[in-house]
Order: structure tokens, then sequence, then C-alpha cells
């Protein structure tokens, strides 16, 4: 029986329910991250994965469960990783972005790239490492790794190099400290427009990290033979320096996949973090983008730790691990980086 | 609202998402008192709804389909309490900041507080079934549908859950 008492506190409730619910403010990106996930399960998706993962994978005779990128790159220093950035950028290299982890230690190299442009772009450009298999090496490994960075698609589609296309190095050659790229080609070199006001920084900056260069290190370039003052908007003159972790790199990176590779079970995800109270999330989903399962790891806050996610024996099957964090100051899902991968 | 009958599924999604989606990560956070989890619950049920379209034979339907989704998303999302207490705490906090400069809301913090505390200990099944009642405003029917329960069973647990939660109100004083 209803008693007027009972009415009562239905209508506090109600009222409290209400207004409780009007200081939640949706997340005005959320359609853009309901169609990334919902995209990356059309067959134009599987078919890119394919056409590049899938091309790099078939000359290995052997495909691992867990392939360390961090042993992947090239002149001895650890990919590290980048961060997030605005989306939209479409890169479109001369060929696509290959990674073959059974392929010679001397062919694999780390790019960094901007990222992410997907389903939670971040406010602020970053740093991500890919490693990439370039075979048939001409010439010294910094120009060959620059070479792929500047003509090569991301394999993560998350990612870009935020320079256009048609710009290629010629050289890179260092004298009294100072690292001195030669760049030649026909495009404007404008930055990224979807990249944000920093993003031609943070673009210069994968590149000083994909030659080598250190957190501290000089460097300058020369455009077609001339020494130019401005990349992608931002000022190089007369040296720009490689600056550290903490300006560039990502706050949450997975280590240990390459988008679209294949493994084999029980798969262990590595995921490295920086992030308030060192929590990082994580979502498994499945190929129609059901969330299989789910949990968190903990890393660090103020520097970067490395975790690892159990993800145990799974069925074969295409899956997708997404590791986030929720914003301190707002709930939101951030600082997202998520990788398509195959079980076999 | 445009008849859905004829849409594919990105065209659903776009739609539903402009006309519901506001409202069902708020019905999530109500459940889950986590924004942020919030959307992701509801960015799954819309996944999920854009994968299963073909089969929704009911099309216009959708909405029910996406309500269960957000209820069943934010039941099994329990199972992590520890990261969920620790984005309850920061978000009481921000609703307390919210709260103070709001000057328009009728109750104080500290009622909404207790009346939410309060709901916070009622079973389950009773706490969904009064955020559907009082928050989203669902007939006996809808709610039914959305807990897949009988609507003798949801009007038990209305019923139920208003006593309990004025018991539990009351031994709060």
């Amino acid at each position: 029986m209803t008693t007027h008492d009972d009415d009562r506190t239905a209508e506090l409730l109600a009222q409290t329910l209400h207004e409780e619910a009007a200081m939640v403010d949706p997340d005005p990106t959320g359609l853009r991250a309901i169609q990334h996930r919902t995209v990356s399960r059309s067959p134009a998706k599987r078919r890119w994965v394919v056409g590049s993962l899938g091309t790099a994978l078939a000359t290995a005779a052997v495909i691992t469960a867990v392939v360390l990128v961090g042993q992947a790159g090239s002149g001895g220093h650890t990919p590290m990783t980048g961060q997030p950035t605005a989306g939209g950028v479409a890169q479109t290299g001369t060929h696509p972005g290959v990674y073959d982890p059974s392929a010679d230690a001397a062919d694999q190299f780390t790019m960094y790239y901007v990222g992410p442009q997907g389903s939670v772009p971040s406010p602020a450009p970053r740093l991500f490492a890919e490693p990439h298999t370039v075979t048939s090496v001409d010439g010294p490994a910094d120009v060959a790794a620059v070479h792929e960075f500047l003509t090569s698609t991301p394999i993560d589609p998350d990612y870009t190099s935020g320079w256009p296309q048609g710009v290629d190095v010629s050289g890179i050659t260092s004298a009294n400290g100072v690292t001195t790229i030669a760049l030649d080609g026909a495009a404007q070199l404008a930055p990224a427009s979807s990249l944000g006001d920093h993003g031609g920084a943070v673009a210069v900056q994968a590149l000083l990290r994909t030659a080598g260069l250190a957190p501290g290190d000089s460097a300058r370039f020369t455009y077609n033979a001339h020494i130019v003052q401005t990349l992608l908007s931002a000022d190089v003159s007369p040296e720009v320096s490689a600056v550290g972790d903490d300006e560039t790199r990502a706050w949450i990176s997975v280590d240990n996949l390459v988008e679209g590779q294949t493994v084999s079970s029980p798969v262990t995800v590595q995921v490295s973090g920086n992030v308030f109270e060192g929590t990082v999330n994580w979502q498994l989903l499945d190929a129609t983008g059901s969330k299989v399962d789910d949990g968190f790891v903990t890393t660090s806050m103020g520097t970067w730790t490395q975790a690892p996610i159990e993800l145990g024996r799974l069925n074969p099957g295409i899956y997708t691990i997404r590791c986030l964090e929720y914003s301190a100051e707002d709930g939101k899902a951030s600082n997202v980086d998520d990788k398509t991968f195959t079980v076999e | 609202m445009v008849p859905v009958q004829g849409w594919d599924a990105d065209e659903a999604v776009t739609q539903l998402y402009a006309a519901h989606y506001p409202a069902l990560v708020r019905l999530a956070s109500l459940l889950v008192r986590n924004s942020g989890e919030a959307e992701e619950i509801v960015q799954d049920a819309f996944v999920a709804m854009h994968g299963r379209w073909r089969r929704i034979r009911e099309p216009e339907k959708a909405l029910g389909y996406l309500r269960r989704s957000v209820v069943n998303g934010a039941r099994s999302a329990g199972r992590h309490h520890a990261v969920a207490d620790k984005h309850l705490h920061r978000e009481v906090n921000d609703v307390r900041r919210h709260s103070a400069s709001a000057e328009q809301h009728a109750l104080s913090t500290e009622s909404r507080e207790a009346v939410l505390t309060a709901l916070a200990k009622l079973p389950q099944r009773q706490r969904e079934v009064l955020v559907l009642r009082y928050y989203a405003d669902l007939s006996e029917h809808d709610i039914a549908e959305a807990l897949r329960i009988s609507r003798g069973t949801v009007k038990s647990h209305a019923s139920r859950g208003i006593q309990s939660l004025r018991t539990n109100l009351e031994d709060q004083t």
C-alpha cells in the first residue's frame, strides 16, 4: 500500500535524480568515438589491416604471441611513447608502413608519430612509437629511418607524422655538436591543420626522435638546400633541440602490439603509463566492438612505468585492446591508445 | 522524430545518438555514479546496436534495446569497485563544488547526497527500477522491457524500493 510518506519520498527521489543528472555534461565527441569503433569493424579497415601488417606477417616464419616493440628499435634507442593529438589528418605516404617482428634487427626502425587522432583525440599532440621494418636499406640508418618516416603511412591509423606528402630527406650530417638534416621536396611545409597550434612543433620533434636525436641534442634544417627558419609553422631558427619525454611522450601507450598484429594465446599486453594515481584502465573488445573484458593496471604518476595486462587465453578472432584513463577533472575518457590484433 | 524504418546501421547510430545520447549518459551516470564510465557504457551500447542492427527485428524498439544495454552495462561495471569507488569519491567532490555555486538547486547538497546514499544501499534491481521510474519516467511496461522482468515484478520492486529508501533516509537522521 502506498502511503503519503512514500509519495513524498518518491517526489524527493525524482527531484534528486533530475538535479543530479543535470550536472552530467555528456562529451560532445561521443558520436565520433562511436563511429570510430563502428568504422574500425568495416570491411575497408579490415582490408587495410591485411594490406599492411598482413603483408609483413606473411613473410614471418613464426608469429609470436607478444613481440617486444622495445627490442625492435634501430640504433639502440629505446622506443618511447608519445602522446595523443588532435585528430583528422589522413596521412597518405607513398607506401604503407610494415612491421615484421621476425626480420633482421638491422631492418627494424622506430618511428615516432603524433597521435592519436581516433576516438578520443587529445587537445595536446604527443608522440607514440611504432616499429617499422625496412628491408634493403641503402645508406646510413638515420637517413633510412627519416626516409621511412616521411614516405610511409603509419601502421596505426590513429597516428600521423604531421608532415605533408612530397618531402624526403637527402642527408643527415653532424658537426660541432649540431646535426643538420637536409630535406628536399616540392611540398609547402605548412602544419597539418588538425594537429592544433602546437602540432607543427610536435611533428618536428617526431622527426628528430625518429632520426635518433636524444633530448637536448640540437639540429638545424635545410629545405631544398636553403636554411629554414620555420618548419610546419614551428620556429627552428637557428637550431631546434629535441625535448624530453615530459613534453612529448604519450601519457599512455601500448608498447608490445602493433596495429593488426597476429598473436598467439596466452596474450599479455604491455602498457606504459604516467597518469593520475598511475591507474590505466583497459577494455578488450571483440570483432563486433562488444566489450569482452575490462580492468585496470597500476603504472606511475610523474614518470612512466610499464605494467602487464594479462588477457590470458583468448579464442581465435579479432580483438581490440583499448587503454585509457578517466580524467581527474571530469571523469571523461582521455589519453587513449588502442590496438586491434588477431589471435590465431 | 524521424521514423527509423529504412535507416542503415550508420544512420541509426547518428539519429539515435542525436535524440537520446545525453539522456542515456545521464541514466547510466545515475546507475554507476561515474560520468566517464557512463559515457563508455552508452558508447558500448551504441556500438553493439550498430553491430546488431540487421537483427533488431523491430527497429522502432531500438531505444528499448539501448536502454537495456545501458542497464546491463552499468550492472557489469560494478565488477571493478576499486576504480569506481575512486571516481565516485572524486565525482562526489566535483558535485559538491558545482552544487555550492548552483543557487538554483532546490535541494541542498546534503539532502541530495542523503538520498543518493540511501538509494545506493538498495538492492540492485530495486535501484534500477527506481532510477528508470523516477528519472527516465518510464512506464511499468517499458521498465519491464528494459530489465526483462514482468510488470508485476516491476511494481513490487518499485513499491518495496520506495519503502526501503524512506527507511534508509529515516535511519540517516
